[in-house]
């Protein structure tokens, strides 16, 4: 019986086949639409905090940060970044730096 | 929205691919176990069985063409198909290309199962659980949307159903005599019927 030429392959849940590819593609379309309108939803709302974290990034401290670096040699930060490492050009001339002379004990006075 | 369209395919594609494959193991389970509803044909739910599992291998592809194809992930041929060779999280990704190669596997000798020694057939087919497993710990931790309260939700559900059902299967086998020779099924491949056979 199996070697009929009569025979030939079927689909006995054929219907369900066709169910459940029109199920799946469905998914994907629903799932990929709701997800971009997710995502836009997401990001319109960010948008709008995102200038008040912005316009506090600290530019009025630099100077602050150099004008210390420069009075206070050995407690400079070396982690600066180098629009506050970076000295101005009317500032670029060379302060005298107050390092204080090592004590030397004289046997005179 | 237009230059991340691949990006929303590839998760989506990812997302119908899980479910696709969370539905065939279910349902493979299901069969094998004899729990079902007795009025269901054995045909009917093997034939939906292999085309549930041929759907997921479809839906995988469309996850990993979107992938490459996607501008805002840069990924190439090798970042999917090698294991540990993508920038991003490459532990999070080798568990999706090890469950790809398993998906194959048990795909290939399914469609080749007729030339193969039912036995090893079946020992490569029990790969499916494993698979299961691979596939879902990739969704939880290299999916964009796995911590959302729906698709943890489904991942919960679907786990207990597959290992309970892996116990019932288990436990089955366990009870069965080993040197009972179990009776020849009649037809090798259920979906071979003569044209015209009444349904």
């Amino acid at each position: 019986m199996m070697n009929s030429p009569t025979l030939r392959r079927r689909h006995p849940a054929r219907g369900a086949r066709q169910n459940t590819a029109v199920f799946s593609a469905a998914a994907f379309i629903g799932l990929g639409a709701g997800l971009a309108v997710q995502n836009n939803v997401g990001t319109a709302n960010s948008a709008t905090t995102v200038p008040d974290t912005a316009t506090t990034v600290p530019i009025t401290t630099a100077p602050a940060v150099a004008a210390s670096a420069q009075e206070s040699d050995d407690s400079a930060p070396t982690t600066s970044t180098p629009t506050v490492a970076t000295p101005p050009p009317a500032q670029a001339q060379p302060a005298p730096r107050a390092r204080p002379a090592p004590q030397a004990k004289t046997g005179g006075s | 929205m237009s230059s991340q369209l691949w990006w929303y395919c590839a998760r989506a594609g990812g997302i119908v691919a899980w479910g696709l494959l969370s539905a065939s193991v279910l349902w493979g389970l299901v069969m094998s176990t004899k729990v079902k509803p007795p009025k269901i044909r054995p045909a009917w739910m093997f034939d939906l069985h292999r085309f549930l599992g041929g759907l997921a291998t479809v839906f995988t592809g469309v996850h990993i063409g979107s992938i490459l194809l996607d501008s805002y992930t840069h990924f190439g041929l090798a970042e999917v198909l090698v294991p540990f060779a993508s920038a991003w999280h490459p532990d999070r990704v080798a568990w999706g290309i090890v469950a790809l190669y398993v998906l194959l596997t048990v795909e290939l000798t399914s469609l080749a199962r007729r030339y193969l020694p039912n036995k090893i057939w079946r020992r490569i087919h029990v790969a499916s659980l494993p698979l299961y497993g691979l596939a879902t710990i990739h969704f939880l931790l290299a999916g964009t949307d796995a911590h959302d309260t729906l698709p943890l939700l489904m991942m919960f559900v679907v786990t207990a159903a597959v290992v309970g059902l892996t116990i019932v299967r288990i436990s089955a086998l366990r009870k069965r005599p080993m040197s009972t020779p179990r009776p020849p099924t009649t037809p090798i491949d259920p979906l071979l019927e003569p044209v015209g056979a009444s349904r």
